[in-house]
């Protein structure tokens, strides 16, 4: 009787204690709040600047090395002339160089500038050159019609080859209602006519604007999580092109979606080659599962396919037939961000305060099914208020008749330092 | 004058909610329309993290809510103010249908209620929520709780459930609730696994858009308290925002002026 009485006021001295130290924790918590400084409130203002720098060292096929030091401006405008019209101006300008001391190269890309013009809250016209983006999934987006060719940068992280690309001068017009929008937008041809994704197309016109094109879009919310999103596409000459994207929430931490395009047109090797005998139906597709696990860890699995790719082994005989040929594809495929297989696997982790505060950790791998072509990607990137540091690894794998095999460099370690203003 | 007498006449009222024989539904909605404004408008949130005692982040945020006359919750648009990294991103939050934007790639991107864009803070913490309408209350007694600014204050202790748990970031919640006033004085937040997640004091109670409010909420961390974020909310105003803000589609054209 005395030992239960005992252990009974054990247990009344544990809760008590328990108590006491919660009360102590939240003390302690609400003394820090105390301390804390008021900050002023800072004001929305129409520009942001980006100043990058820092250096990569590539590894080739044959083991050799090259370093490479790059610095870059990346600024945005958005400012309001009138009450209902805006200006935006983006532009990004790179300089690279093989030494410290060598000559720079420089590279300067407009990357937008148009006006905006919204009468009503539920009207807008935009003029000038414009990045228009589409597409739910992360690793291909076969909906993007304005991607192809558009592309400024060599990093293969589909967050940076979406940043850094160049927009398509156009006019558009959307209509907003509260549960959706219709756009139609119209993107004349302007300088010497080529297919869009030409890898020989070098100026910045000719890479955006060397086709006459249109692209019908509307999308509606039906229930409480869905959204699909329709689209019509067409190049002067070709035939329409549908696409769809469809996403939706899965539970409180689950994402499923589904983009498709689909329509008439050639092979990539019959594009990339001038040979447009093989015109048929073909759907390109990305479905995948983006899943949040705690601790803030994101992963994506996704899988590609490509009806206008090569079947398993096609690639081997074609590179092997005519490998001038086959080498086009392969530079076709990566200007129109394209896989070149049929099928392809691509899984995404992305983690914030990775291991400590601030660090965030991201990282791809795509594979192309029936080749063995890989591509790793892998990036450490620590977050302070007003700049960012960055370590990014990457590596290709694969025979040389592979998108990835093809790649001048075998891997490549970057160290960047990113100040934000 | 007027305005004077419509505060009073207002905290009466509240008062009166709270003590009209302690209906938990009634104090809950009471407490409710203390923390929330009840027409559209916009605020500004700062938010603190602390690890370990020391300062590791700060956000600030522009805060846009408007209440959903269908269904009784509010839709809200965060926009990010500073850091600079972060300027110009978006978050639209309407229930579970959640869209972040980032301006560098224009790309609006459906969200995972579980998916965090800031450190502590959930994306509902930082989103305008109504209890009432998500929790069933059940009021399990009355008892003295030391308040955020160590005082002691006599509360209603409401032990709330979610209705439908797939559509709320915690299963159940213990809410304080000042006898006096329904005031929010304190909260801890369940998982599912009824783990505590968070516990969080409501202070700084000041008067703003007719009512006083909790300006500053100090959020614990359930499994390491030394984790603390300090949300701090300033410049209400009220505000009309359009039905086309709250969509997906205008994200890209959303401009603060």
């Amino acid at each position: 009787m005395s030992a239960l009485r005992l252990s009974g006021t054990a247990i009344a001295v544990a809760l008590a204690c328990v108590h006491a130290c919660a009360a102590a924790q939240d003390d302690a918590a609400l003394a820090l709040a105390d301390a804390a400084p008021d900050a002023p409130v800072a004001a929305a203002r129409p520009w942001k600047l980006n100043v990058e720098g820092g250096a990569e060292r590539s590894e080739r096929w044959d083991g050799s090395s090259a370093t490479r030091y790059r610095y870059a401006l990346d600024g945005e405008v958005n400012y309001r002339l009138a009450p209902e019209l805006r200006a935006v101006v983006g532009a990004r300008i790179e300089r690279t160089a093989e030494t410290l001391t060598a000559e720079y190269r420089t590279r300067p890309n407009l990357k937008e500038a148009y006006l905006s013009w919204q009468p009503g809250a539920a009207q807008v016209v935009d003029a000038g050159r414009i990045n228009q983006r589409f597409g739910v999934a992360t690793g291909f987006n076969p909906t993007d019609f304005f991607k192809s060719g558009s592309v400024v940068t060599s990093s293969p992280d589909p967050v940076s080859r979406r940043t850094n690309r160049l927009g398509s001068v156009m006019v558009q017009g959307q209509q907003l209602w509260d549960s959706g929008s219709v756009s139609l937008l119209l993107s004349p041809r302007l300088a010497a006519r080529r297919e869009p994704g030409d890898p020989e197309a070098d100026d910045a016109l000719s890479k955006t604007n060397s086709i006459n094109r249109w692209l019908l879009t509307g999308s509606q919310q039906i229930g409480a999580t869905l959204r699909p999103q329709w689209l019509i596409y067409r190049e002067q000459g070709h035939s329409p092109q549908f696409g769809l994207n469809l996403n939706t929430l899965l539970g409180q931490s689950a994402i499923v979606y589904g983009e498709w395009a689909g329509g008439r047109a050639p092979s990539l090797y019959a594009l990339a080659n001038n040979r447009e005998q093989d015109r048929r139906f073909r759907s390109r597709s990305a479905v995948g599962l983006t899943y949040t696990w705690p601790l803030d860890i994101t992963t994506t699995f996704e899988w590609q396919t490509n009806g206008a790719g090569v079947a398993k082994g096609e690639d081997l005989t074609l590179g092997a037939r005519n490998p001038l040929a086959w080498g086009n594809t392969l530079a076709w495929s990566y200007n129109l961000q394209e896989p070149v297989t049929r099928q392809a696997f691509f899984t995404y982790v992305s983690a914030r305060n990775a291991l400590v505060q601030g660090l965030d950790l991201a990282g791809f791998v795509q594979a192309d099914r029936g080749n063995g072509g890989r591509q790793a990607w892998l990036e450490f990137r620590k977050r302070y208020d007003s700049f960012s540091l960055s370590l990014q690894w990457q590596r290709q794998r694969g025979e040389p008749w592979t998108r990835f095999g093809a790649l001048p460099e075998r891997s490549d370690v970057r160290l960047l330092v990113d100040l934000y203003y | 004058m007027f305005r004077k007498f419509a505060l009073i006449a207002c905290s009466l009222g509240l008062a009166a909610m709270a003590h009209a024989a302690a209906d938990p539904k009634a104090l809950l909605v009471a407490s409710d329309a203390i923390r929330n404004p009840t027409k559209s408008f916009v605020l500004t949130a700062t938010l603190i993290e602390y690890r370990a005692g020391k300062q590791t982040d700060t956000n600030t945020l522009a805060i846009y809510s408007k209440p959903d006359p269908a269904g009784g919750q509010y839709r809200t648009l965060v926009r990010f103010v500073a850091p600079a990294r972060e300027t110009g991103k978006l978050m639209l939050k309407n229930g579970n249908d959640l869209w972040f934007y980032d301006p560098s790639n224009q790309a609006s991107i459906r969200i995972s209620p579980e998916q965090r864009l800031l450190g502590q803070a959930s994306n509902g913490d930082v989103a305008t929520i109504n209890l009432a309408r998500d929790y069933r209350a059940q009021l399990t007694g009355e008892e003295d709780v030391t308040d955020g600014d160590r005082q002691t204050r006599h509360a209603h202790k409401l032990a709330l459930v979610a209705t439908t748990p797939e559509g709320v970031n915690y299963r159940r919640i213990d809410l304080w609730l000042d006898t006096r006033d329904a005031r929010p004085v304190k909260a801890k937040f369940y998982s599912d696994s009824d783990r505590l997640l968070k516990t969080a004091y409501y202070r700084r109670y000041r008067n703003e858009l007719g009512v006083e409010r909790p300006t500053e909420t100090v959020i614990i961390d359930g499994l390491d308290p030394s984790w603390v974020t300090v949300m701090r909310f300033d410049a209400y105003a009220w505000r009309d925002i359009p039905e086309t803000w709250l969509q997906r589609d205008y994200l890209s054209r959303f401009h603060p002026e």
